[in-house]
């Protein structure tokens, strides 16, 4: 999958171009006995509607993601560059993969919060609280 | 005879309570950000901004002169710094049907991956929670990891700046 997004310099009267961001990944999906949704895959959706212009561009990342969805990613790699014209542009490349899966009866009790934890406030920032 | 039945019946009781388990899989996950600055491919505002800038700030000194740098370094991707990152994490992890968890066993670099050595990662199919075992606490959790999160996060940001996307 390849994309590519703008976004408009943060001073309006900004001369520049748009920061670009660019980038290319590759998802390996398995249909595992049991599939979930890999969250360090960097999978997700906007909570907001797009813009009128950018729908149709969105279209085709919401096929690629019926394709993902057709079992466990696997194995993910993303290779590209952050912020293009802006101060500071930035190559990246990021890769998650999952090795040694084995089926196996497990323990449900490993899937429960320890009753003595508490739960932490709110920090104030993020976007925490629910998914993409 | 009953005395057996209930003895039987007692190593039934006993079995269920000590072994809540669901088939599953376990498995490892390694992941890995590298990144580095490409100066080449900066552009630091021009000389004309900047006079713009000088002279609307002695005009107004409450103006804004936030840079124009994306945010890059907040979601994950990880403009983190001049130098650039190399972060590594490994983790061990259990799935049922709804129901996953990721514990961290090891981390390289400068500590700033998504969880810490301290901590593991309850996942249900709509949320995500770290527990942190030094800190006896649990909180919500969004990772914020790759570009379409970025892209995501911009659309849902309070002023959006996107310009422009193209998907293939």
């Amino acid at each position: 999958m390849k994309m590519e997004y703008g976004l408009k310099q943060q001073r309006e009267d900004s001369l520049k171009d748009l920061a670009v961001t660019r980038v290319t990944s590759d998802y390996w999906v398995v249909n595992l006995p049991v599939n979930f949704e890999n969250r360090f895959a960097g999978i997700g959706r906007p909570r907001r509607q797009l813009p009128d212009s950018l729908r149709a561009e969105w279209a085709k990342m919401l096929d690629l993601y019926k394709e993902l969805d057709k079992g466990t990613i696997v194995k993910f790699t993303a290779a590209g560059i952050i912020g293009e014209n802006a101060s500071t542009a930035t190559e990246y490349t990021r890769t998650m993969e999952m090795t040694e899966i084995k089926e196996a009866p497990v323990d449900l009790a490993v899937f429960k919060v320890p009753a003595e934890f508490t739960l932490r406030p709110p920090q104030g920032r993020g976007r925490g609280g629910s998914n993409p | 005879m009953r005395y057996r039945v209930a003895l039987l019946s007692l190593a039934i009781a006993t079995s269920v309570a000590s072994a809540q388990t669901q088939s599953g899989i376990t498995f490892k996950v390694r992941t890995q950000l590298r990144n580095h600055p490409v100066p080449e491919k900066s552009k630091p505002d021009s000389a004309r901004i900047r006079r713009l800038e000088m002279a609307a700030a002695a005009r107004a000194a409450d103006i804004s002169t936030s840079g124009d740098a994306p945010p890059a370094g907040g979601r994950g991707n990880g403009a983190g710094g001049n130098t650039g990152v190399n972060r590594i994490m490994m983790m061990t992890g259990s799935a049922v049907k709804g129901n996953h968890r990721m514990d961290v066993t090891g981390i390289v670099g400068d500590g700033q991956t998504e969880l810490t050595a301290s901590q593991w990662a309850l996942f249900t199919d709509t949320t995500t929670t770290v527990i942190d075992d030094v800190q006896h606490m649990y909180w919500p959790r969004v990772f914020d990891i790759g570009s379409i999160l970025a892209f995501t996060g911009q659309v849902d940001a309070q002023n959006s700046r996107v310009g422009t996307l193209n998907v293939s």
